[in-house]
C-alpha cells in the first residue's frame, strides 16, 4: 500500500514537472499592477489594453490598483514583485520623479528607475497651456509679456507638488525665463476648479481635460507643449513655433521588472505590438481622448531616458519648496 | 418650468427602461450593503464596482454608481445607531445620539427617522439640483482657498458643540484630533511629516480606520467589560417614531437639508462636515441642549438629513461644469470619459438623456431606498437580539475586512486597532472621542486652505480681507464667538458684583 502511494506520488511528480517544462509563458493569469487609483490616465489606458492583451496572450489579465503616497506604494510593489513576467504595469513619469524627489529631500530612494524594464510606449499626449477666459491674455505672447512685467505675480495651479501639471508649467517657465506663483491643489479636478473660479489663472492640462472647458468658453488654450499642433485645436501654436524649445508629454508606457528574462520581455513586446494595432484598443483610446504613440522597447528606451533626465533636472531645479 | 417638466419626463423615460431601472435598484441595494458594512465607505464601494460599470452604457453606469453612492449614505447610519460603529465618515455624528437611543430601546425610531430624514433631504436636494444646477455651480466656483479657509474656521466653532462633557476635556480631544490630522505628506512642500518611514502613513491615518477604531472597536471592548453598557432589548411594538419624536424631527430635517446641500456644493471634502455642522446647529437651537448626547432624536434627524443632502449637492458642479469635488465624483467623471463623453459645462445641453436620466434615477433611488430601509428597520433591530458573545466577534471581523478592503492595507487595520485601544482608554477616563474625529477631519483641510491662500497672495495676509465672501464668513464666525463668550463674560461681571 505504502509502495503504491509512493509510486503514485512519483508518477504525479513526473507528470507535473513534465507539464511545467512544456509550459509556455504565460501559464497563469497576469496582473497589471497600478500605482494610481481607478479613473486616472494610467488606469484608463490599462483598462483599454487589458481585454485586448487577454485575447492575444490567452490568459486572464487582472488589473489591481494600489494607490497611495503619490503612487509610491503601488510602484514599489511592482519594483519588488517576483521578476517572472506575471506582473506588469502601466507607468509614467513617476518612475523617474519619485526617486528624484527622494533625492531632493536627502532620503534613500524607495525604488530606482533601473529596477524597471520598458516594454513599449503606448501613448504620449502633449500637455496644453490654458488660461482662464476672463483674463486679458489672448495668446501665449501676451501672457508671457505680462508675466515678465510682473514676475511672480500671476498664479498657476497644479494638481500637486512635483506632479505632471506642476512640471509642465515649470518647464515652460524655465524655457521662457518668466516667473509665476504656484498654487498646488489636491489633484487634477481641484486644480481645474481653481482656474475655472479664477483663483489661479494658468493651468497645464491634458487636451481631453481642458478641451471641454475651452469649447464652453471658460478656458482659453494658448500653447501646445508638443512638437505638433493638437488636432482638436488646430489654431493653437506649439511652443516651438513660438520660438521656445520646450516640450511636455503626458505619456503611458508598459513596464515590467528589469530582472525579467529577455525571452519573456520579448513575448510582452510582441504582445504590445499586436495590441496597439487592435481595433478595440484604438476605439477605447479614442473614447478617452488619447492618441496612440507606439514605440517598441528599443526606441522607447532612449525616449524614456531622455524624458527621465528632463524630469529629474526639473525636480532638482524646483528643489525644496520653502 | 414647462421645459423642465418636459426634460424630466425624458429622464423618466430613460430610467423606466427595464435594464436601467434594474441597475438603479441594484445600485441602491449594493450601496445599502456597502454603507451598513463598517469601514467600507461609498468610495470603496464605487471603486470596487467601477470595472463592471465600464462595460455598461454610460447612463446605466452612472445610475448604478450614483445609486451605490447615495445608498451608502442611507446605510451608513445603520451601524452607527445600532452598534456605535460609523458605516462611513459622514455618519460619525449619528453615533452620538443614535446609539444612545438604541441603549434606551429606541433603535427602531432612530433608524426610521434616519431613513425618513434621508428620503426628505435626498428628494428636496434633487429638486434643487434639477432647477438650479448651473447657477449653483457658478456660486460654488467662487469658493477658492480663502473662502474655504473662512468656512473651515467656522467649522472650528462646531468643535465646541461636539461633546456634552466639560469644555477642557472636549478641547483637549479636539487638539489631539488636529494633531493626528497633521500626519502625512505636507501638500505644500512635499515633506513627509510624522510618518517615520512608513509609506502607508504618508497619506495620513485615514478617517475610516480612525473612526471605526475610536467608536466601534472601543465600544466592543467596553461592552465586554461591563454588563451595564449593553443596550436594552428593543420593543417591537415601537419600531416607528412616536408622535413627539416625529414632531421634534421636522425642524432638524428641514434645516439639515438646507445646510447639507449648501455645504455639499462647495469644492473640497467639506461634505463630511455637513453632519457635524447640522448637529451643532440643532444643539444650539434646542431648548434643551443638555439632552444632546443622551439620545436626542434631533441629533439623528438633522445630521442624517444633512449628510444625504450634501451627497446630492456634490453632484452640482460635476454635472453642471464637469469638475469633480471629491474622489467619488472624480471616479464618476472617469466613467463618462471612458465612454467617450466629455464632462464639461456643455454636458447638460449635449447629453440631456444622461443628465435628466440621472436626475430621474435619483428620484426613484430615494424612493427605493425608503421602501427598502423602512421594513429593514425591523430586521436590523432584531440583530440586537443576537447574544453579544456571537454578535460582537462577527462585527469585529466585518470591521477588519471592511477597513482592509479599501486599500488592501494591513497598516490601516493596525491603525484601527490602535485607535480602538486608545478609544477604550479615553472613554474609561470619560473623554469623548467625537471631537477627535472632527479635529482630524478639519486639520488638513484648514491647513491646506490657509497655506493655499497665502500661496495665492505671495504671503500677504490681507487676502483674507479683500474677498467679500471671506470677509462675510469671518464676520459671522466672529459674531458666533462673541455670542458664545457673552454668558462667560456676564458670569464674571456678576461674580465681580457679588464680590464687591
Amino acid at each position: 500500500m505504502r509502495l503504491a502511494v509512493l509510486a503514485l506520488s512519483i508518477a504525479v511528480g513526473f507528470m507535473t514537472s513534465a507539464a511545467q517544462a512544456q509550459d509556455k509563458f504565460p501559464s497563469r493569469p497576469v496582473t497589471i499592477l497600478l500605482g494610481y487609483p481607478p479613473g486616472g490616465s494610467t488606469d484608463t489606458t490599462a483598462r483599454a489594453i487589458a481585454p485586448v492583451l487577454e485575447r492575444i496572450i490567452g490568459q486572464p489579465v487582472v488589473i489591481q490598483n494600489r494607490p497611495g503616497a503619490a503612487a509610491l506604494i503601488g510602484t514599489m510593489q511592482v519594483a519588488n514583485a517576483p521578476p517572472d513576467g506575471y506582473t506588469i504595469t502601466v507607468a509614467t513619469t513617476q518612475l523617474a520623479l519619485l526617486p528624484a524627489v527622494d533625492q531632493v529631500f536627502g532620503r534613500p530612494p524607495s525604488f530606482t528607475r533601473d529596477q524597471f524594464a520598458p516594454i513599449a510606449l503606448v501613448s504620449a499626449d502633449p500637455s496644453m497651456l490654458f488660461v482662464n477666459a476672463k483674463t486679458p491674455w489672448q495668446d501665449f505672447k501676451e501672457l508671457m509679456a505680462d508675466a515678465k512685467k510682473r514676475p511672480g505675480q500671476i498664479v498657476y495651479a497644479s494638481g500637486g507638488l512635483y506632479g505632471t501639471t506642476h512640471l509642465a508649467v515649470e518647464i515652460v517657465l524655465k524655457a521662457t525665463g518668466a516667473r509665476m506663483r504656484h498654487l498646488p491643489t489636491a489633484g487634477g479636478g481641484p486644480s481645474l476648479t481653481a482656474v475655472l473660479g479664477n483663483h489661479a489663472q494658468v493651468l497645464a492640462a491634458h487636451p481631453a481635460v481642458g478641451g471641454p472647458q475651452a469649447r464652453a468658453g471658460l478656458l482659453r488654450p494658448v500653447a501646445t507643449l508638443g512638437t505638433k499642433r493638437v488636432a482638436a485645436f488646430p489654431d493653437v501654436p506649439t511652443l516651438k513655433e513660438l520660438g521656445f524649445d520646450a516640450q511636455y508629454y503626458q505619456w503611458n508606457g508598459l513596464f515590467t521588472q528589469a530582472k525579467v528574462p529577455e525571452p519573456i520581455i520579448t513575448f510582452w513586446r510582441e504582445a504590445a505590438a499586436k495590441a496597439v494595432k487592435d481595433p478595440d484598443f484604438i476605439k477605447a483610446m479614442e473614447k478617452v481622448g488619447s492618441g496612440i504613440d507606439y514605440l517598441d522597447r528599443d526606441e522607447f528606451r532612449p525616449w524614456w531616458d531622455e524624458d527621465s533626465r528632463k524630469t529629474e533636472a526639473t525636480v532638482r531645479a524646483i528643489g525644496k519648496v520653502q | 418650468m414647462a421645459e423642465t417638466l418636459h426634460n424630466l419626463l425624458l429622464g423618466f423615460q430613460v430610467v423606466l427602461d427595464p435594464s436601467v431601472l434594474l441597475y438603479a435598484f441594484l445600485g441602491c441595494i449594493i450601496g445599502t450593503i456597502v454603507g451598513v458594512l463598517p469601514g467600507l465607505g461609498p468610495l470603496a464601494g464605487i471603486s470596487i464596482l467601477l470595472p463592471i460599470s465600464f462595460g455598461l452604457p454610460p447612463t446605466t453606469a452612472i445610475v448604478l454608481l450614483g445609486g451605490i453612492y447615495y445608498g451608502a449614505m442611507y446605510g451608513g447610519s445603520t451601524t452607527s445607531i445600532l452598534m456605535r460603529i460609523p458605516g462611513e465618515a459622514a455618519s460619525v455624528v449619528t453615533c452620538i445620539d443614535g446609539y444612545e437611543m438604541t441603549r434606551q430601546g429606541r433603535a427602531g425610531p432612530a433608524l426610521a427617522i434616519a431613513a425618513i430624514g434621508s428620503f426628505v433631504a435626498g428628494t428636496l436636494s434633487v429638486v434643487a439640483l434639477m432647477l438650479l444646477a448651473p447657477p449653483l455651480a457658478r456660486f460654488a466656483l467662487a469658493f477658492g482657498p480663502p473662502e474655504y479657509f473662512a468656512l473651515l474656521m467656522m467649522g472650528l466653532f462646531v468643535l465646541s458643540y461636539m461633546s456634552s462633557g466639560p469644555m477642557p476635556k472636549t478641547l483637549t480631544m479636539a487638539v489631539l484630533g488636529l494633531l493626528l490630522g497633521m500626519i502625512g505628506i505636507d501638500p505644500m512642500s512635499g515633506y513627509n511629516r510624522f510618518s517615520f518611514g512608513v509609506h502607508e502613513l504618508s497619506d495620513g491615518l485615514g478617517v475610516l480606520p480612525l473612526a471605526v477604531g475610536l467608536f466601534g472597536v472601543s465600544e466592543i471592548m467596553l461592552a465586554y467589560g461591563t454588563r451595564a453598557m449593553r443596550p436594552m432589548k428593543p420593543r417591537f411594538s415601537e419600531l416607528l417614531p412616536s408622535r413627539a419624536e416625529a414632531r421634534a424631527s421636522i425642524g432638524p430635517i428641514g434645516r439639515g437639508t438646507v445646510i447639507g446641500f449648501l455645504i455639499g456644493i462647495i469644492p473640497g471634502s467639506a461634505h463630511i462636515l455637513s453632519s457635524f455642522v447640522s448637529y451643532a446647529v440643532e444643539k444650539k437651537l434646542s431648548d434643551h441642549p443638555e439632552r444632546f448626547g443622551k439620545g436626542a432624536v434631533e441629533g439623528v434627524a438633522g445630521p442624517e438629513s444633512a449628510n444625504n443632502a450634501a451627497a446630492c449637492g456634490a453632484f452640482v458642479p460635476m454635472l453642471a461644469l464637469g469638475v469633480p469635488l471629491g474622489p467619488v465624483q472624480a471616479i464618476l467623471i472617469a466613467v463618462l470619459v471612458v465612454h467617450g463623453i466629455a464632462p464639461g459645462p456643455l454636458l447638460i445641453a449635449q447629453q440631456p438623456q444622461l443628465f435628466w436620466g440621472f436626475i430621474a434615477s435619483m428620484y426613484i433611488g430615494n424612493l427605493v431606498l425608503l421602501i427598502l430601509n423602512l421594513p429593514l428597520v425591523g430586521v436590523f433591530v432584531s440583530l440586537l437580539r443576537i447574544p453579544y458573545t456571537y454578535l460582537y466577534p462577527v462585527i469585529l471581523i466585518c470591521c477588519i475586512v471592511g477597513v482592509y478592503a479599501v486599500n488592501h492595507s494591513m497598516v490601516e487595520v493596525l491603525i484601527m486597532g490602535i485607535a480602538g485601544a486608545a478609544g477604550y482608554g479615553l472613554r474609561k477616563l470619560r473623554y469623548d472621542v467625537a471631537p477627535i474625529v472632527l479635529g482630524f477631519i478639519l486639520a488638513p483641510m484648514l491647513e491646506m486652505a490657509f497655506r493655499q491662500s497665502l500661496a495665492m497672495s505671495g504671503g500677504e495676509y490681507t487676502i483674507f480681507l479683500q474677498r467679500p465672501i471671506t470677509v462675510a464668513l469671518l464676520l459671522v464666525g466672529a459674531a458666533l464667538l462673541a455670542i458664545g463668550l457673552i454668558p462667560a463674560v456676564m458670569r464674571r461681571t456678576r461674580l465681580k458684583e457679588a464680590a464687591e
